[in-house]
């Protein structure tokens, strides 16, 4: 029996002296880094001035970036459409009562065609390309002026004035770029197959659908049609982050996680968007057992043991593509929905078990670290808001509702999530 | 190829050449020990790193007066290194047992040491041991397998030479009931 055991032991060690294991890739330059020799003090006390000097370097030089960056933004001008296709004419003048904000007319200031309150006329005050303009308003009695982006959407010109006056509506018209085929200053000059790329704020509602007919009823002349189409050609960039929280099942909301990263979308319609990204999202989950598949690991798990429930710690990197719709415009934001679905990649995985092994309760760990992935396993719903901080610049909020498609993990588990994304959007035209 | 001397002089002077000689060579035998004792590769691996590291910021504690004993008593400085550095980890998870399989990638197939159906007995017997729990699985390693005794595995695990001695035991039995599962296993086969 001696023999036996002194057999088996000897077997064991020769096993471990001999047994076949992948060396795996050497991390010297790690290692070198944590057995560097300390600096000095003054080493260092040297290396956090240099660092301090850098950062101020560095933040004297992000100034003038930031400022050709965010230069163009302006607090009031919120949308950016684009009026192609076709010819934008001139109307010469019109009837009292008409064009009350629902379409552009554009036409040089000529002396003599001011025939009092009751042409509203539009000239250029200054033009350049490439940037905002202004535009002079004027009426017969009075005169306004719309400054860089201001709006004067439906402004009433004064309620001193005539109940008359009072009928005019102003209609804003930014010009932010005048395409070739249009001379440069001093005039503005509409000419057929011509182009505008017009900026117009949003409290009028009508102007988001500035589109359609401008007549002119003057008799015996031909009516006149001015046609816009609009296309959302806009793109967009953020920063993303949020606190997550996650369940299986009929378990309870665990820890919160948290889910932060990048997003980017394009315009693809009048209000919908393409949105994708890459989150990094931090998940805490408790599950039954019954919900954890052994399919995966069931060949490294002892015989007879039974998982009763577990508790999950796992890393993701998570790619949502989804589509947005702007359901609600208002004055200086908008309530979008969103709905799409999200690959994923699980980078890590850590499970605490609770498992009864012959009979007893035992407690058992289980890290993962091989990449799980699953393309598309999430439907990701959300309703939020997005507010104009700037002209280019948007606060967004967005609750969202993360539902499985699959399972996820070593134990395909179908994790459903919830929590609140704030962005920061930075818009591009 | 350096000798170990030259090697061992050129780590206590602080020359990186050596240092990384030193890594290289030891490197392997060092994750075949940690292994038997950490359940998840990933995790040996940065053992026998962090091993590595305490190695090296506490060489200049390392004698040896005869030279024809230096690589003797240079192994077994590393290896009482990757034991202590494993079973403070081990601690650290509060000796909890690990489920999940042993990944085929970890096995260095190509292994010419020994034929390939002892590489694959030796193989099994391996992850035998790692199937044990944390507890069986330190004190097996370290009293059949490293040859520490029973008052020095008390020692090391703060616990009483008796609580030792019958984990000792009670490895074997689980031991002793894996190998009769693969034979009846085997035999069901046949």
């Amino acid at each position: 029996m001696q023999d036996l055991k002194n057999d088996m032991d000897e077997l064991f060690q020769r096993a471990a002296e001999n047994y076949p294991l992948q060396p795996g890739k050497g991390e010297w330059e790690s290692i070198a880094k944590r057995i560097a020799p300390a600096e000095a003090d003054d080493v260092v006390l040297l290396k956090k001035k240099t660092y301090r000097k850098s950062t101020m370097l560095l933040l004297i030089l992000a100034l003038p970036v930031g400022w050709l960056l965010f230069r163009n933004i302006s607090p009031h001008s919120v949308g950016s459409y684009n009026y192609s296709a076709k010819p934008i004419k001139e109307n010469s003048f019109q009837q009292p009562g008409e064009n009350n904000g629902i379409g552009i007319k554009l036409k040089k200031d000529q002396p003599g065609n001011n025939t009092g309150a009751q042409i509203n006329r539009y000239h250029k005050k200054i033009l350049q390309e490439g940037r905002i303009v202004s535009i002079k308003l004027s009426t017969g009695t009075g005169v306004e002026y719309a400054e860089e982006g201001q709006s004067l959407v439906n402004k009433r010109l004064n309620d001193t004035k005539s109940n008359q006056e009072k009928k005019s509506i102003l209609t804003p018209v930014f010009l932010d770029r005048i395409n070739r085929g249009f001379p440069g200053p001093p005039g503005v000059k509409t000419e057929p197959g011509g182009s505008l790329n017009i900026t117009v704020a949003t409290e009028n509602k009508n102007l988001k659908k500035i589109q359609g007919q401008t007549n002119s009823t003057r008799p015996g002349k031909q009516k006149k049609n001015v046609t816009a189409s609009i296309k959302n050609k806009s793109i967009y960039i953020g920063l993303v982050a949020g606190p997550d929280l996650s369940k299986v099942q009929s378990m309870g909301f665990s820890t919160a996680g948290i889910a932060t990263g990048l997003i980017a979308g394009v315009g693809i319609g009048k209000s919908l968007f393409l949105e994708t990204g890459v989150i990094w999202t931090k998940k805490y989950y408790d599950s039954k057992g019954s919900d954890f598949s052994m399919d995966k690991i069931g060949s490294g798990m002892a015989p007879g043991m039974i998982i009763n429930d577990l508790s999950s710690q796992s890393t993701f990197i998570e790619i949502p593509v989804k589509i947005r719709y702007d359901a609600l415009r208002k004055r200086n934001g908008v309530f979008f929905i969103a709905a799409g679905v999200s690959a994923y990649i699980m980078t890590k995985e850590k499970n605490l078990y609770n498992v009864t092994m012959n009979g007893s309760q035992e407690k058992m760990t289980g890290l993962y670290k091989q990449y799980n992935y699953g393309i598309p396993a999430i439907a990701n719903i959300g309703i939020g808001y997005q507010q104009n901080v700037s002209r280019l610049l948007q606060l967004r909020v967005e609750p969202v509702l993360k539902i499985p498609l699959k399972g996820i993990g070593v134990g395909s588990l179908p994790v459903t999530s919830t929590g609140l994304q704030f962005a920061l959007i930075r818009r591009f035209k | 190829m350096e000798k170990a001397f030259t090697i061992i002089k050129g780590c206590k002077d602080g020359y990186p050449k050596y240092q990384k000689i030193f890594y290289e060579r030891y490197r392997g035998a060092a994750l075949k020990i940690v292994f038997r004792y950490i359940y998840n590769y990933e995790e040996a691996l940065e053992i026998v790193n962090d091993g590595f590291v305490k190695f090296f910021k506490n060489i200049d504690k390392f004698r040896c007066e005869n030279d024809t004993d230096l690589e003797k008593v240079l192994n077994g400085w590393i290896k009482r290194i990757m034991i202590n550095t494993s079973i403070d980890l081990l601690r650290k998870k509060m000796l909890l047992p690990e489920i999940g399989g042993i990944p085929e990638y970890v096995w260095n197939v190509e292994d010419k040491s020994s034929s390939p159906d002892q590489a694959m007995i030796y193989k099994d017997l391996m992850i035998m041991v790692k199937q044990l729990p944390p507890v069986y699985r330190i004190v097996f390693n370290m009293h059949v397998i490293d040859g520490y005794t029973h008052i020095e595995i008390a020692d090391i695990l703060k616990m009483p030479v008796g609580t030792s001695k019958s984990n000792l035991q009670r490895a074997k039995l689980l031991m002793q009931n894996y190998l009769n599962q693969r034979e009846e296993l085997n035999e069901c086969r046949i």
